[in-house]
């Protein structure tokens, strides 16, 4: 279909919301000039520009790298996070998953813990306080171990960069039904304490980022599995299992 | 002739490159006149219509400073404005960093309790940066423009890190990545910088690994380096082709530990737009809020740039959307020197970059260019320290694959924390508040910028004017380079800046107005490419990422070592010339001198040949 030349148009229905305590409303625009090849950003911000022609207020979203690496897209489009299809990045949706005269839909993530800033971008810092309960090695700055003075089992190592390749993106959490940040948590987890260095704090850090997502308002984990579809990386609800055991674990040495 | 030999001539040490006659001819019949129709073969002239000395610059301090520098440099520090000295201690290269860091003065901790620092970005060198400091006691502010450090660009790096650790047992040294380094870079850093940063190396690895970071390991579970496209021995620690996560992840770790001990605050989507100088200190900066479209004032004893770079000029996928132009223009505009700019491609893996030209030269993902620091990593404003890609230190040896978040860490984690605390002790900066005249001036250009991009109201979206100067810049300014393209694409430029400031047309919103932020960075992007494309007219030779087609020799390196300098540019504000109209000011190149002590002294190739020869017979295959 690429390079044949052909355009096409598209209606998008967007999430409109002039900011954190306003009423929000989807408003219906049609997008002419779209080529399978374009990315879906590429459609809104040809819509902004427009609409900035028009004086009006263009949609607000939000990406960084375009690449899938920073964690920064988020949509949902057509009720799927991250658009059409599993473990896919929205910065990375191309038109050619849409027919000529589709009518799709457009949302932020709609989680409590994640207020809506404007139209399709919303605050993800409730991610950042978790991890300020816990979420890091404590090692002073100055000097360390000579990095090979520690063995890490290859499977382990290879694991924990699984899980902690997590780009903090928030779409398991916007695929939950509940709401639950169990995936996002798990893979922090797992990623530190399957390494030696981060053994030592592993029951006070499971304790702490659990206790912490209670307290950002974040659900419980409901086991369906949206989660796992969701994730751009790949990572896998298995952890989340992991995390529970670690957790009985933790509280019992607690007493 | 022989290497080091000196020319009879020019007293001038020989690079040990000999180029036949007939080059050597090319390269005069080139030289001799440019565009403007001047003589191009001194350095002296730039654009006819800004007329600038390139003065080659004495030896100085910024005020206050006397570590490295003899006593007679010390003299004369403070006198006349855009003079450079580099402060590089004394002592053989190895031990100059050692030598100094234990020698600095420091703060004691009740003085750190009570310093307040600002760190301005949030990518890997900022994290490291304010975790570091706020370790030691200061109390640490980061303000950046993104919601949370985690999302910064350099997530993007997939390479790796290196560290010269020979895990591989394959002959690695800190002094065989030091010259490769160099070697990289085409001999535009200064080696000192470069040496330290190589020695320094394998502690940023350790205390990577202890903090997490799970690099690929052997079936024996220690670390497997390898090695890097083009290089001889593994030095590059990968994990997974998302270094750059990884290490993100680590260090942003680190800072979410000292903002739960309350000792660093990290303040997300806001966007730098001034640098705030108070008796001749850098004292604070002007920030604009994303979400709510003011201005705020910040103060602070000393301040920390580590907010990228500005290859978003050439808008190449990807590149960091948000570029650091806003804060580096801002110190530029203050009166920091900007080193380099014309340094401002490279090439992420590629290790063919003399040999052939790939395709994807225009993706820029790094510059070389950046604030001109010192050893210290002070700019030439005192209270203000450029770190990671923001400045220039280990210019051009930061081409290399794997040494760009090396540096980042170099830099945030022992240089800064060592050499802030000597300004301070030293300085002892005053309180000062926001009411001081200096942050209102500041605030009033910052509101009059704003007042005046939203005033226009012309016709065409900001991101467009961004996407044809990203164009032009490619086209004329891009990887190759010729001197009549250059001169084309300055006015050109100036074309755009007139038509950009004619028929722009920006929204007034408040909260999240992008098309603002584009058209601040577009119009801070029409200034700095003057400068990057004057640079680049100047520098007549062909290294690092700036491939100069009328100074090559078949397609390979030319006469490398006969300017080595870095070029330092300086602003003076609210000159005007009737030729660049919707300028604010006037900029001066300035050259540092680089030396080279270390450069061909020791060849280990002379080495292995005269003994192949002196063996007899089969080592003359070669
Ligand atoms: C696609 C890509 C691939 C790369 N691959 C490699 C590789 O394989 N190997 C390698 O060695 N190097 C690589 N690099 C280079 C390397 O990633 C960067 O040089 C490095 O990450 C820069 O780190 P930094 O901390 O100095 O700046 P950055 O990570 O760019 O952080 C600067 C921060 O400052 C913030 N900021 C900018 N402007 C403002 C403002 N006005 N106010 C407040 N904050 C602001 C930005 O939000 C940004 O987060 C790559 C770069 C790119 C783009
Ligand atoms: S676990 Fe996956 S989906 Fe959830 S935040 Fe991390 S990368 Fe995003
Ligand atoms: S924009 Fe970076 S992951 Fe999508």
């Amino acid at each position: 279909m690429e390079g044949t030349g052909k355009t096409f148009s598209v209606q998008l229905r967007i999430w409109r919301q002039s900011n954190r305590h306003a009423q929000g409303h989807m408003v219906q625009y049609q997008v002419t000039g779209i080529t399978p090849g374009m990315d879906f950003l590429d459609v809104l911000e040809k819509l902004n520009e427009r609409l900035l022609l028009r004086g009006e207020d263009p949609v607000v979203f939000e990406y960084n790298c375009r690449e899938g690496s920073c964690g920064t897209c988020g949509l949902i489009i057509n009720g799927d996070v991250h658009g059409p299809g599993q473990n896919t990045v929205t910065c990375r949706l191309k038109m050619k998953n849409f027919n000529p005269g589709d009518i799709i839909t457009v949302e932020p993530w709609r989680i409590k813990s994640f207020p809506v800033i404007k139209d399709l971008a919303v605050d993800r810092t409730a991610l950042d306080r978790i991890l300020e309960a816990g979420g890091f090695i404590s090692t002073s700055l100055g000097g360390a171990p000579e990095a090979n003075s520690l063995s890490v089992p290859k499977e382990d190592a290879e694991e924990a960069l699984t899980a902690a390749s997590c780009t903090g993106c928030g779409a398991c959490i916007a695929a939950c039904p509940n709401g639950s940040a169990a995936l996002f948590i798990a893979a922090k987890l797992a990623h530190l304490s399957l390494l030696p260095q981060g053994a030592p704090e592993r029951n006070a850090r499971t304790i702490s980022l659990v206790r912490a997502a209670q307290k950002e308002g974040f659900g419980p984990c409901c086991n369906n599995g949206a989660c796992e579809q969701a994730c751009p990386r790949g990572i896998k609800k298995d952890l989340i299992a992991k995390m529970h055991s670690a957790w009985i674990k933790a509280i019992l040495s607690d007493r | 002739m022989n290497p080091g030999k000196r020319n009879k001539k020019t007293g001038r040490k020989h690079s040990g490159i000999t180029h036949s006659p007939e080059e050597k001819r090319n390269a005069a019949g080139k030289r001799g006149r440019d565009n403007y129709g001047k003589n191009t073969d001194s350095e002296n002239t730039t654009d006819r219509n800004t007329i600038t000395a390139d003065t080659v610059t004495e030896a100085v301090c910024v005020p206050g400073t006397k570590y490295g520098c003899t006593r007679k440099e010390n003299a004369n520090a403070g006198k006349p404005k855009h003079r450079l000295n580099s402060c590089i201690p004394p002592g053989p290269l190895k031990d100059k960093w050692n030598h100094l860091a234990s020698h600095l003065p420091q703060l004691t901790p009740e003085k750190r309790n009570i310093s307040n620092i600002i760190v301005a970005g949030g990518g890997l060198a900022a994290c490291a940066t304010a975790a570091a400091l706020a370790e030691q006691g200061y109390n640490v502010r980061v303000i950046t423009r993104l919601e949370s450090p985690r999302r910064e660009s350099t997530s993007y790096l997939r390479g790796g890190l290196n560290a010269s650790r020979n895990y591989a047992n394959d002959g690695d040294s800190d002094e065989r990545f030091f010259r490769d380094t160099m070697e990289y870079g085409g001999w535009r850093s200064r080696e000192a910088d470069v040496y330290r940063m190589v020695q320094l190396s394998g502690r940023v690895l350790d205390i990577c690994t202890a903090l997490g970071v799970p690099f690929i390991r052997e079936d024996g579970g220690l670390l497997l380096p390898r090695p890097y496209p083009g290089g001889t021995t593994s030095r590059s620690f990968q994990a997974r082709g998302q270094t750059g996560r990884q290490l993100l992840n680590a260090f942003h770790s680190a800072l979410m530990r000292q903002t739960a001990r309350g000792k660093a605050v990290i303040y997300g989507r806001r966007e730098m737009t001034e640098l705030v100088i108070c008796g001749g200190q850098a004292r604070g900066l002007i920030t604009r809020n994303i979400l709510n479209g003011s201005f705020e004032a910040w103060t602070a004893d000393a301040i920390i740039l580590a907010c990228g770079g500005y290859s978003d000029i050439y808008n190449s996928v990807p590149t960091p959307v948000n570029g650091g132009i806003n804060p580096l223009w801002a110190a530029y505009r203050a009166g920091a020197g900007f080193a380099n700019p014309c340094f401002s491609l490279t090439l992420n893996g590629n290790n063919s970059r003399w040999q052939t030209v790939p395709e994807y030269y225009n993706a820029s993902q790094r510059c070389s260019g950046g604030l001109w620091t010192d050893y210290l990593l002070r700019t030439t404003i005192p209270g203000l320290f450029a770190a990671g890609e923001s400045n220039f230190s280990v210019h051009g040896a930061d081409c290399m694959p794997g040494n760009a978040p090396l540096q980042e860490l170099a830099d945030g984690l022992f240089i800064i924390p060592a050499t802030l605390g000597a300004y301070l002790a030293e300085v002892q900066p005053r309180p000062v508040n926001e009411k001081h005249p200096a942050f209102e001036k500041a605030m009033k250009h910052a509101v009059e910028k704003k007042n005046r991009l939203l005033n226009i109201k012309g016709r065409v979206p900001p991101e467009e004017f961004h996407r044809r100067l990203a164009g032009l810049m490619r086209e004329r300014a891009g990887f190759i380079r010729y001197s009549y393209r250059l001169q084309q694409g300055l006015r050109e430029l100036r074309q755009l800046r007139e038509e950009f400031y004619n028929n722009v047309l920006v929204p007034d919103i408040n909260c999240c107005n992008t098309a603002y932020e584009t058209a601040l960075k577009t119009s801070v992007y029409l200034d700095f490419g003057e400068i990057l494309i004057k640079d680049a007219i100047l520098r007549r030779e062909t290294c690092g990422a700036h491939f100069r087609m009328d100074y090559s020799t078949d397609g390979n390196i030319s006469k490398p070592d006969e300017e080595a300098n870095v070029r330092v540019w300086f602003r003076e504000e609210n000159r005007w010339h009737k030729n660049t109209p919707y300028r604010e000011g006037l900029d001066i190149p300035v050259s540092e001198p680089l030396k080279f002590t270390v450069r061909k002294v020791y060849s280990g190739k002379d080495y292995v040949r005269s003994r192949a020869s002196a063996g007899g017979g089969h080592g003359r295959n070669r």
